[in-house]
């Protein structure tokens, strides 16, 4: 079943996308939750992803063994987070600052543009193998 | 499999490097964020043409053996990073040749079926 293992192939790719994307928005959408002095707040999370080794024919097709991606880890970032002078605030430390998740809206948003270029890709890759599966599917059908 | 016409297994070997290719280029778009990952392609027309070269003159009883060497083969792409739409310009291109293969596939079967009705319509 070559062609059903390249429709579960363009899944993992969608899956991995979806997980970024997930990360990327809990990252803006606590950008602005401010940390209480002294305490820990929100961090900004990266996806760690990789592929699988590209495994060695064992009785299954060549389709199956190809490199397929998956979120290995869901780690915090080494940012430092964002020092902000509100003297007012109540979160504020001794010296007026408050601080903020390290979150750089940014990259970020550039994240969402790349993420939702790819995940385009992997559905274009996905709706391609269904068509030359419907293609095979209809072999000999007007006979 | 098809030792009754060998365009059909010609066609049929076409498909399945189609059908890897296929897999390769979606291979190289769900990984296009996968660090370190090396894009890959299929090589199978050097084998196909020299399987060709082989079957000009070959005895019929060795063209099978011929057949079975036509192979496609996964190998790391020279291009370092993936290029999205490169990859899925590619695979439209991919798919064209793969329903041009279906077809040819669909009218060798229509020759043999009005060999075996005798030219009648069945």
């Amino acid at each position: 079943m070559g062609l059903m293992s390249i429709l579960s192939l363009s899944t993992a790719g969608l899956g991995v996308e979806r997980a970024r994307l997930e990360v990327s928005a809990a990252n803006l959408a606590n950008a602005q939750t401010p940390v209480a002095a002294g305490q820990t707040g929100y961090e900004p999370l990266a996806v760690l992803v990789r592929s699988t080794a590209m495994s060695e024919l064992s009785g299954g097709t060549l389709e199956s063994a190809l490199p397929r991606p998956f979120v290995s880890e869901i780690v915090p970032m080494k940012t430092s987070p964002r020092r902000v002078y509100e003297p007012g605030h109540p979160d504020a430390d001794a010296k007026g600052y408050v601080n903020y998740p390290g979150v750089d809206p940014v990259t970020t948003m550039l994240d969402l543009i790349t993420i939702s270029r790819s995940y385009e890709a992997n559905l274009k890759a996905f709706d391609i193998t269904r068509s030359l599966l419907q293609r095979t599917i209809d072999i000999g059908g007007q006979a | 499999m098809f030792s009754i016409d060998p365009t059909l297994a010609l066609i049929s070997r076409d498909l399945d490097a189609c059908t890897l290719r296929q897999a390769v280029y979606a291979s190289n778009v769900a990984n296009v964020n996968t660090p370190g990952y090396q894009p890959l392609e299929v090589s199978f027309e050097a084998s196909l043409s020299a399987a060709a070269r082989a079957l000009n003159g070959a005895p019929i009883d060795a063209q099978s053996d011929i057949l079975d060497s036509i192979r496609p083969t996964v190998t790391p792409a020279a291009a370092a990073t993936v290029e999205l739409d490169q990859q899925v310009g590619l695979m439209a291109q991919n798919a064209i040749h793969y329903e041009t293969l279906v077809n040819a596939f669909e009218r060798s079967m229509g020759l043999l079926r009005l060999a075996i009705l005798e030219g009648k319509n069945g």
